[in-house]
């Protein structure tokens, strides 16, 4: 194993395991190609360790990680002792890990190794703290699967408020710091994505080529509709919940609305020419409106209470200091890539 | 034993937990050398008295004034007692000679290491402070002193565990004091910084378990890497012990002691019959039950 000096660049790579024992022998060759390829540059770059999260895997991965662990030094094998999902299993690896930067990626090969410096540039020249890679075409092949999450998506986005809900991928380079200070205040049910995006706001994407050619061949995807639904929750759950802030300001609204049409209904009572007929209606609306509105204004008034004890449950932080002092080290690590080796 | 400091008493502890027993406790001088001779002399005279002639006698090094901080000055001091002691078990295995002699070394994985990211086996130390270069020197000089089968090193990470009274305490110690008592904690790294922690129970029941075997080495190496592999930041740290003591922590920063470097280990160098607690349980294990204080 390479000798880590304390101004190398590291980087740790993370991927969770469930079912991808046909993938992982190629998927570690790619990583070990790339870690060549940036010693034999001589660079100051190095991935330091590839963390292999097995999340109750249901084929024969954890025999085929362990073996390949024997091989290669720089491979971590984290056992889960039960399936916890592949957001926690990210979490989990995240918060093993101790590299400046955090890459995350599927077990399957929809996301190459090789394309982490295509991320790394990208995060270099634009001084961001989170890169998301963005598919350029269709992943799975099937029109109506891809529009079908972009749509969930932008959704999510307008109910949530989180505008970054639309870059959200499972591939992604993380400031190791920002990734594991997120990854620390992850409860059960906090979205991971969202949690960084309390930590930073300089988050960019990538549009790279990307091919689920799992769920190509075998038409089956990780998740299931359930699966989805789950985690679009989640992610409303997490986000600033933005329907809540809404139903607040409509109780306020409403509040101010029966007040107004309560003083219209006496005055038409007592002082307007206009006479109501009906015994009883006027105070009878008074007191639907007053208690409606003083009810509606409550129920917001919970809402918002609710919304901002989520947030501090969740660990939503009020400051966090970031340090960034290895940026420039890393952007000459990447000119050289640059210039001194061809793709 | 010498040193019943934090890693000391959890050893001690564990020992008790089988049947051993305390025969005497001897005032130890780190400045008045006659009376760390009187000490040795007492030790000398009670292993000699054992009846039947003890067939195993483990000598335990968990003692040391110094820290992080210390300067050279202050370890050049503290290495004197060392070499005597050195010197004494050296006579006392010639004295003992039918008798088994091991020594059982407590050294610190962060101050051989500092620095370095995700350490395994292979990696060299490379103490960048006088504590670690001291610990170094000391494992070289009882490599040079003693057989492989008769010296175990145990390199520990960040330990926390029950206070004792007079000894260093780590971060974990202190923020969980300070908390307590609402006093602020001075943090002398960056909040992201990333840490190894260890239990000192868990590193008792595993000095005890070689004491009992009368082994120092596992699978042929007498170095024990006694790590979580598992890092955690401050800021990981804060969190689970604001958790867990359901309160706010008060801390500030003192960034002039430059201990900013991360250590971490790769979980190869963890040995056999290891299982370190994770920092949930081990936090929650000393502040209730058995460790509470």
């Amino acid at each position: 194993m390479m000798q880590q000096h304390s101004d190398t660049v590291t980087i740790s790579i993370i991927v969770p395991v469930y079912s991808g024992d046909e993938y992982l022998a190629g998927l570690v060759m790619q990583i070990e190609r790339l870690r060549d390829r940036w010693q034999n540059a001589n660079l100051d770059l190095l991935i330091g360790e590839a963390i292999f999260v097995l999340d109750a895997p249901i084929d024969n991965s954890r025999e085929m990680l362990r073996n390949l662990a024997v091989t290669y030094s720089w491979i971590r094998v984290v056992d889960l002792s039960r399936n916890f999902g592949q957001h926690s299993a990210t979490v989990a690896g995240i918060l093993y890990s101790s590299g400046d930067w955090v890459v995350t990626l599927d077990e399957d090969l929809q996301h190459h190794p090789m394309q982490i410096e295509t991320l790394l540039k990208r995060a270099c020249s634009e001084g961001a703290d989170i890169v998301y890679a963005l598919p350029r075409d269709s992943v799975h092949g099937g029109v109506y699967r891809d529009r079908l999450s972009r749509v969930a998506k932008f959704m999510i986005a307008s109910l949530s408020g989180n505008r970054f809900v639309q870059s959200f991928n499972s591939f992604r380079l993380i400031r190791g710091d920002i990734a594991r200070a997120a990854s620390s205040i992850c409860a059960q049910y906090t979205y991971f994505d969202v949690a960084l995006t309390w930590f930073t706001e300089r988050i960019v994407t990538v549009n790279l080529d990307m091919s689920d050619d799992r769920y190509k061949v075998q038409k089956q995807s990780g998740y299931r509709f359930s699966t989805l639904v789950q985690h679009a929750k989640r992610l409303i759950l997490t986000s600033d919940f933005r329907i809540l802030r809404f139903t607040n300001s409509l109780s306020i609204l409403a509040f101010l609305s029966s007040v107004i049409y309560g003083a219209w209904v006496l005055y038409s009572r007592f002082f307007a020419d206009q006479i109501v007929e009906v015994e009883g209606w006027t105070s009878l609306m008074i007191v639907i409106l007053a208690f409606g509105s003083v009810s509606i204004f409550i129920l917001g008034l919970i809402a918002e209470f609710l919304h901002m004890s989520m947030l501090q449950l969740q660990g939503k932080p009020s400051f966090f200091v970031v340090n960034r002092s290895s940026d420039p080290k890393l952007i000459q690590e990447v000119e050289k890539l640059n210039t001194a080796i061809s793709p | 034993m010498f040193g019943l400091g934090m890693i000391g008493s959890a050893i001690r502890d564990s020992l008790f937990d089988f049947e051993y027993h305390l025969m005497a406790k001897i005032d130890f001088d780190w400045q008045d050398a006659e009376q760390r001779d009187r000490a040795f002399s007492l030790i000398e005279t009670s292993c000699l008295a054992y009846s039947p002639p003890p067939d195993c006698v483990s000598v335990v090094w968990s003692a040391g004034k110094g820290g992080f901080h210390s300067t050279e000055d202050e370890l050049s001091r503290e290495n004197i007692p060392f070499m005597d002691t050195l010197g004494f078990v050296s006579k006392l295995k010639k004295i003992l000679d039918s008798a088994r002699l091991n020594f059982h070394y407590i050294s610190s994985a962060g101050g051989l290491f500092e620095g370095q990211r995700v350490i395994n086996d292979q990696s060299i130390p490379a103490p960048v402070r006088p504590y670690g270069r001291l610990k170094l020197a000391q494992e070289q000089v009882l490599r040079s002193s003693f057989g492989k089968n008769e010296i175990a090193f145990y390199r520990p990470s960040s330990v926390y565990g029950p206070m004792v009274q007079k000894s260093q305490q780590g971060l974990i110690n202190n923020l969980v004091s300070n908390g307590r008592n609402g006093r602020v904690t001075v943090l002398d790294a960056h909040v992201m910084a990333l840490r190894d922690y260890v239990f000192s129970g868990d590193i008792g029941n595993f000095v005890d378990k070689r004491i009992r075997s009368g082994t120092t080495g596992v699978n042929g190496s007498p170095v024990h890497f006694l790590v979580s592999a598992r890092c955690s930041s401050i800021f990981e740290v804060v969190r689970k012990i604001e958790r867990t003591l359901n309160l706010n922590l008060l801390f500030r920063y003192d960034e002039s002691f430059g201990n900013h470097s991360n250590i971490t280990f790769s979980d190869s160098v963890l040995p056999l019959g290891w299982s370190p607690s994770t920092l949930d349980v081990g936090i929650r294990q000393f502040l209730v039950g058995k460790y509470s204080y």
